[in-house]
């Protein structure tokens, strides 16, 4: 099992009262699945997404990665876990923008410790994978939205993570563009990648095989389902 | 949990990026440069300017070929005794030389200068110099300060003895009197008296020393016989042997002016003896102090210059807020933004603070240049300012760069 979550909850203590943003949640998630995490504002969707990229801990419950027990890790030790095991596609892309392409994609790898061959090789490939190989010197002012998102998804890639993490991915592109996306993340999938898609967009979540509905820091749907027909 | 690995290439993609941003934001970090420079500028012109102050002076003072010693009534720095005591303390006489020169092994050329208080006109037919210290000495004075005799000679023990009128011009006189002509030979006025030139002196370039070039040198018994007034300033003067050391000869010198006084064992000496040496201790005991205090004036305009950095970095810090939330996301951890943004502050200064070691040499070469000093290049100087405005960037960097670090990477994310 890849992911394995037991009793997640999460709690903020705004003024007087404790807001429970997570209450309680169990979730296994196996490798190569590609699932849909949804829900309406409020419901604990991007908390839960924080905690699953080990961005942010959980208050109470047990997380465990890849085999790791990751719920109390210090934060250094949770960067290098994020820098390993996750891969983030963000809605505005997030990309640095006085860096190429290829230095946005490469960075990943100067993190991880690389040595400079093997960190061009790999970025190379990543740019490759996403279809930009020709694009590399490209800063992001240089590229259209979309291949920006893929610039973004080949900077996930590079470092090979367990899960690639995408927080709306079409919110900022266009129809085109957005299916393009999700026709990149259908090879990702295919070629073995685990993916978790967080979005409120059902367009979007209709890609994936299994979906994850919260409401109000509860899962209130886990279902698989077969994808919709290419 | 492996720790995590060493980073190396971080040091590269930190240093690639903080040039990004210097390319990015220009007129910010021009600004920055320019006052980092000024402040470093200042500093190095300063501390190099003092330095060839230094070095000038000790030209002067050592350019005598010899260590001398020097015996004159009153100290050159007075400490805390009564003042009236000073003013009891006799005078030096010729004698006083005779005897040093007979009874100190050490010396060699002991030399007895009385030097006028006063100051004369010295005239040749129209021509006439501006007032002149006038200086009654032995023959064996150039010796004593590697002073060179360009044209004729100096004077001789026997027109010492003989009470000859007879002197010696130092460049400035002898080019007032005798812009043309050769001086040798002529006679010039002193005080109503007609002396004959028999040579004239190279000029010193020195700018220490109270005669400079304006003086002119009579041997001292006609200087007593023509011109000695009560208040005039005498000393004594001498070299040491070849092969002794200064030490001894002070001693010698010490021990016999006390014999001819009858100064008791614990009873403090009634003169002061100076030496080339205890001159140039003078000269650090002036400079040192001086440089520190300019080092420090300086070193409030880099202060300035680092309150500008942080302002600079907290700038970046706040403007970069997403950036820092995606690095942080991909793998970053606190030590590797922290680092990121101190490597851009140090980036800044230390392009500052190479501008201004640069600007800094180029004006010390110009000051030095004006105002004929030599000009001393010090590679421990200027390595000192380039790490310092590193420094100066680590240690303002500090604070902005530790906001940085200490952010929350999912409130940074986050951040518009």
């Amino acid at each position: 099992m890849l992911i394995e979550m037991r009793g997640i909850a999460k709690r903020y203590q705004m003024g007087s009262h404790v807001v429970n943003a997570l209450d309680g949640v169990d979730l296994d998630v196996d490798r190569n699945e590609y699932l849909a995490l949804m829900g309406p504002s409020g419901s604990g969707k991007t908390t839960f997404m924080n905690i699953i990229g080990c961005l942010d801990s959980p208050t109470e419950g047990r997380y465990v990665l890849n085999g790791e027990d990751v719920t109390s890790m210090s934060d250094d030790t949770l960067a290098h876990i994020r820098n390993k095991e996750i891969g983030f596609v963000f809605q505005t892309f997030n990309l640095l923008p006085r860096a190429s392409a290829f230095q946005n994609v490469e960075l990943p790898l100067i993190y991880a410790g690389l040595d400079a061959g093997t960190r061009r090789e790999r970025a190379a490939a990543a740019l490759e994978a996403v279809g930009l190989q020709d694009r590399a010197h490209h800063k992001p002012n240089e590229l259209s939205g979309g291949q920006r998102q893929r610039v973004a998804i080949a900077r996930a890639l590079v470092n090979r993570p367990s899960i690639i993490l995408a927080d709306e991915p079409t919110g900022n592109l266009d129809s085109k563009s957005g299916a393009e996306i999700m026709k990149l993340f259908e090879e990702l999938h295919a070629r073995g990648n685990t993916l978790i898609v967080v979005t409120h967009d059902d367009a979007v979540a209709a890609h994936a095989r299994r979906e994850v509905r919260l409401r109000d820091g509860r899962i209130e749907v886990d279902r698989r389902r077969d994808p919709i027909p290419a | 949990m492996p720790a995590p690995i060493r980073r190396n290439s971080l040091w590269d993609e930190n240093i690639a990026q903080a040039v990004e941003v210097m390319r990015a934001h220009r007129m910010r970090s021009a600004l920055l440069i320019v006052g980092v420079a000024i402040g470093i500028a200042t500093v190095l012109m300063m501390v190099t300017v003092l330095s060839g102050l230094s070095k000038k002076i000790y030209q002067d003072m050592a350019s005598a070929n010899r260590p001398y010693i020097y015996a004159q009534k009153f100290d050159f720095v007075v400490e805390d005794e009564g003042a009236e005591n000073l003013w009891l303390r006799p005078d030096f006489t010729r004698e006083d030389a005779a005897v040093i020169a007979s009874t100190c092994p050490s010396v060699d050329a002991s030399v007895f200068m009385i030097e006028s208080q006063g100051t004369y006109v010295v005239r040749y037919g129209a021509e006439k110099t501006p007032p002149t210290t006038v200086l009654g000495c032995s023959y064996r004075l150039p010796e004593l300060f590697s002073l060179s005799v360009d044209r004729g000679r100096f004077f001789t023990e026997s027109e010492e003895r003989f009470r000859e009128r007879v002197v010696v011009l130092a460049a400035g006189p002898a080019k007032d009197l005798f812009p043309q002509l050769n001086p040798i030979g002529r006679f010039v006025l002193i005080n109503g008296a007609k002396y004959e030139v028999i040579g004239t002196m190279a000029p010193r370039k020195s700018i220490f020393g109270a005669w400079s070039d304006n003086f002119v040198c009579v041997p001292h018994p006609t200087f007593g016989k023509d011109l000695h007034t009560e208040n005039d300033w005498i000393t004594l003067g001498a070299t040491v042997r070849d092969g002794a050391s200064l030490q001894q000869g002070v001693e010698e010198v010490t021990r016999a002016l006390r014999v001819r006084r009858g100064l008791r064992p614990g009873q403090p000496n009634n003169f002061s003896i100076e030496t080339s040496e205890s001159f140039l201790t003078l000269v650090k005991k002036v400079t040192v102090p001086i440089g520190i205090v300019l080092t420090i004036i300086a070193s409030i305009g880099l202060v300035v210059g680092g309150i500008g950095v942080m302002n600079v970095m907290l700038i970046s810090v706040t403007e970069r807020t997403r950036e820092i939330g995606v690095r942080r996301a991909i793998g970053a951890a606190r030590a590797d933004i922290m680092r990121q943004f101190l490597i851009e502050a140090a980036t800044l200064t230390g392009v500052g603070g190479v501008i201004g070691v640069t600007l800094g040499t180029a004006l010390a070469i110009g000051v030095s240049k004006l105002i004929r000093f030599p000009f001393v290049f010090s590679p421990g100087w200027t390595v000192v300012a380039l790490v310092f405005s590193i420094l100066v960037g680590v240690g303002f960097g500090l604070y902005p760069a530790r906001r940085a670090s200490d952010m929350d990477p999912v409130a940074a994310l986050r951040h518009e």
